[in-house]
C-alpha cells in the first residue's frame, strides 16, 4: 500500500472518528455544534503537551488527554443548557475561535508555532509503521461506530431523541433535559478527543491553525451530507468529504466554495442527507429491490 | 385497597403568576380529592394551561404553593414532578414527532431507568420493557400505530399517544389539556370511555374542557376560571345554573 493512500486512509478514519462523535451531539441529542474542531484541539493538544512537555508515556497520555476533552466538553457543553437552536450555534463558533485563539497565543501552549515531535505509538518497543497506525486507527473507527450505536439502543439515547424532539414535552415525560444533554456533550467531546490523539500522533506536529472554524463546518457538513442521526451516514460523508478534495485537487482553493454549495444542495434536495431516512441512497436500493 | 375518599391528592394555595403587569392566575386555590374526575373550564385566556403549566413544573409562580400527596412540590422542576406521579397532555399536541408511537410511549416508559447512570446505558429494546410499554398501547387502542411515526398520525390518535405517553409514567395523577377539542363525535366517544377506564384504575384526573356535555358527565367536581380569578366551584349541575358562570361565558346581556 502506497504512503499516500495510508496517509489518506488514516485522514478518513480519524474523520470518521469526528463526523461520529459529533452526530452524538448534533443527529441523536439535537444539539448544534458549529465548534466541534474544539474538541478535537484539546484533545490533540492535551496528548501532545502531555508526552512532550511531562514525558507521559503514550497510553497514560491518550487516557489523560481524553478525560481533560471529556471535562472540557461538559463544562463547553453547560451553553446548551441555556441557549437553542440559532444561539447555541453561535455560541459553539465562539468557543472554536477563543479555543484556537488561547493555543495560538499562548506560549505554554507553543503559541504560532505549535507543538513538534510528538511520538508515534511503540509496538514492542518499534515504532508503529503507517499501515500499522491505519490499523490502529480503523480499530477506533470500530470501537466509536459501536459506541455509537449502543448509544442509540440505550435508554439514554431514546432520552436524547425526545429531548430533540420535543425538550418541553420531554421533560414533563420525565427526562431531564440537562443530563442528556451533557451526556451527550461529553461522550462526543470524548470521542473527539480519541480523534485527536490519533491526529497528533500520526502527524507528529500541530498548530493550532490545524483546528479552525472551517474545520468545524466541514465536521458538521460530513454529518448533514451523510445524514444525521444514522451510522453509515456520518461515515459516507467523512468518506466523500476526505476523498472529493483529493478527486479535485486542481480546484482546492474552492474546496470550501464547494462545501457551502454542497450543503445548500443537500438542504433543499436532501434534508435529511445521503444515508438518512429518506436519503436518495435508501431509494436506489428500493428501486433495485421491487 | 381501602379508598380514603377525603384524601386530597393535590392542594393549590393561594397562587398568582405574573406575566409583565398581566395578572395570569391571580390568588387561585383549590383542592382536588384523590380518584376523582376534577374539571376546570373558563373562556379562552382564563389562565386555564396557565395552572396546568404551574402544576406539571414548567413554569413557577409568581407566589403561592401547588402540594402534592402532602408534599410541596412548587419549586421541583418538571422531571421531577413527572417522577413524582404527575402526567399531561397538551393542548397544541406534542409528541415526539420522529419517533415511532411504541417509541413515544418507551421514551416516557425510561423514566424508571434515566436517573440511575448505569441503568441509562442499557438498551431499551428488551423484550420485556417493550411488552409493559405495549401493554399501555393497548389501554389506550394504539397497538395497531405501534410503528407509524407520531407526525403522520390524525390529531385523534395523535391526543391518544400524548394520553399514552402519560400513562407510561405510572401517573397518579393525569392533567388533560383539552384533550377532546377538535375530535369527532366517535373519537369524543371513545375518549370519554378511555378517560373513565383510567379513572376507573385510581388515577385521579384533572381536566380543562369547553365542551360542557363532556364535562357534566365526567367530572364529580369543576372549578371555573375567569381573568385568572377562580369565580365559582361546586358540581358541574350547580355550575351551569350560576349566574356568574354565564355571565362570563356568554356575556351579561343574555344572563
Amino acid at each position: 500500500m502506497s504512503a499516500y493512500l495510508t496517509t489518506l486512509l488514516i485522514t478518513v478514519g480519524i474523520y470518521i472518528i469526528l463526523a461520529l462523535s459529533l452526530n452524538i451531539i448534533v443527529g441523536y441529542a439535537g444539539q448544534i455544534s458549529l465548534g466541534h474542531a474544539a474538541f478535537w484541539a484539546i484533545g490533540a493538544y492535551s496528548f501532545a503537551m502531555l508526552t512532550t512537555k511531562y514525558s507521559v508515556s503514550f497510553i497514560e497520555a491518550a487516557f489523560i488527554a481524553i478525560l481533560i476533552t471529556t471535562a472540557v466538553g461538559v463544562v463547553l457543553g453547560l451553553p446548551s443548557l441555556r441557549v437553542r437552536e440559532d444561539f447555541l450555534a453561535i455560541t459553539t463558533i465562539g468557543i472554536n475561535f477563543i479555543v484556537q485563539a488561547i493555543f495560538n497565543n499562548i506560549n505554554y501552549f507553543g503559541g504560532a508555532m505549535g507543538i513538534g515531535n510528538i511520538p508515534f505509538p511503540l509496538l514492542n518497543g518499534k515504532m508503529f509503521s503507517s499501515f500499522e497506525f491505519m490499523l490502529l486507527t480503523y480499530l477506533f473507527v470500530v470501537v466509536t461506530i459501536i459506541i455509537s450505536y449502543a448509544f442509540k439502543r440505550s435508554w439514554s439515547g431514546l432520552a436524547s431523541f425526545a429531548i430533540k424532539a420535543d425538550e418541553l414535552a420531554a421533560d414533563v415525560s420525565g427526562i431531564d433535559p440537562k443530563r442528556f444533554k451533557i451526556l451527550a456533550f461529553a461522550i462526543g467531546s470524548a470521542l473527539a478527543g480519541l480523534a485527536g490523539i490519533l491526529y497528533a500522533s500520526f502527524m507528529g506536529f500541530i498548530s493550532a491553525n490545524d483546528f479552525s472554524f472551517p474545520v468545524s463546518v466541514t465536521i458538521l457538513a460530513m454529518v448533514m451530507v451523510g445524514g444525521e442521526n444514522t451510522i453509515t451516514g456520518p461515515i459516507f460523508g467523512a468518506f466523500l468529504l476526505v476523498m472529493l478534495p483529493e478527486v479535485f485537487r486542481p480546484i482546492h482553493d474552492y474546496r470550501m466554495l464547494l462545501y457551502g454549495l454542497l450543503l445548500v444542495l443537500m438542504m433543499r434536495f436532501q434534508p435529511s442527507g445521503f444515508f438518512g431516512e429518506k436519503g436518495v441512497v435508501w431509494k436506489l436500493i428500493k428501486i433495485k429491490k421491487s | 385497597m381501602e379508598i380514603d375518599k377525603d384524601k386530597k391528592i393535590l392542594k393549590i394555595n393561594n397562587i398568582v403568576k405574573t406575566f409583565g403587569g398581566l395578572y395570569a392566575l391571580n390568588r387561585v386555590s383549590l383542592s382536588v380529592e384523590e380518584y376523582d374526575i376534577f374539571g376546570i373550564v373558563g373562556p379562552n385566556g382564563a389562565g386555564k394551561t396557565t395552572l396546568f403549566n404551574i402544576i406539571s413544573g414548567l413554569l413557577k409562580p409568581s407566589s403561592g404553593s401547588i402540594i402534592y400527596n402532602s408534599r410541596d412540590i412548587t419549586r421541583f422542576s418538571a422531571h421531577t414532578i413527572a417522577k413524582m406521579g404527575i402526567g399531561r397532555t397538551f393542548q397544541v399536541v406534542r409528541p415526539f414527532s420522529f419517533m415511532s408511537v411504541l417509541e413515544n410511549v418507551m421514551a416516557a416508559y425510561g423514566i424508571r431507568f434515566y436517573s440511575n447512570i448505569i441503568k441509562s446505558f442499557y438498551g431499551w429494546r428488551k423484550e420485556k420493557y417493550i411488552r409493559q410499554a405495549k401493554e399501555v398501547l393497548q389501554k389506550t387502542d394504539l397497538i395497531e400505530y405501534e410503528n407509524r411515526k407520531a407526525e403522520t398520525l390524525p390529531l385523534g390518535i395523535q391526543r391518544r399517544l400524548e394520553i399514552a405517553r402519560a400513562l407510561s409514567i405510572n401517573p397518579k395523577l393525569l392533567l388533560l389539556d383539552e384533550s377532546f377539542s377538535g375530535l369527532s363525535f366517535s373519537e369524543m366517544d371513545e375518549l370519554k370511555k378511555l378517560v373513565k377506564n383510567i379513572n376507573k384504575e385510581g388515577i385521579t384526573i384533572i381536566i380543562i374542557e369547553h365542551n360542557m356535555p363532556i364535562v357534566m358527565d365526567l367530572c364529580s367536581k369543576v372549578v371555573v376560571l375567569n381573568y385568572g380569578e377562580k369565580l365559582a366551584e361546586g358540581k358541574p349541575k350547580d355550575i351551569v345554573k350560576n349566574p356568574d358562570v354565564i355571565e362570563a361565558y356568554i356575556g351579561k346581556k343574555y344572563a
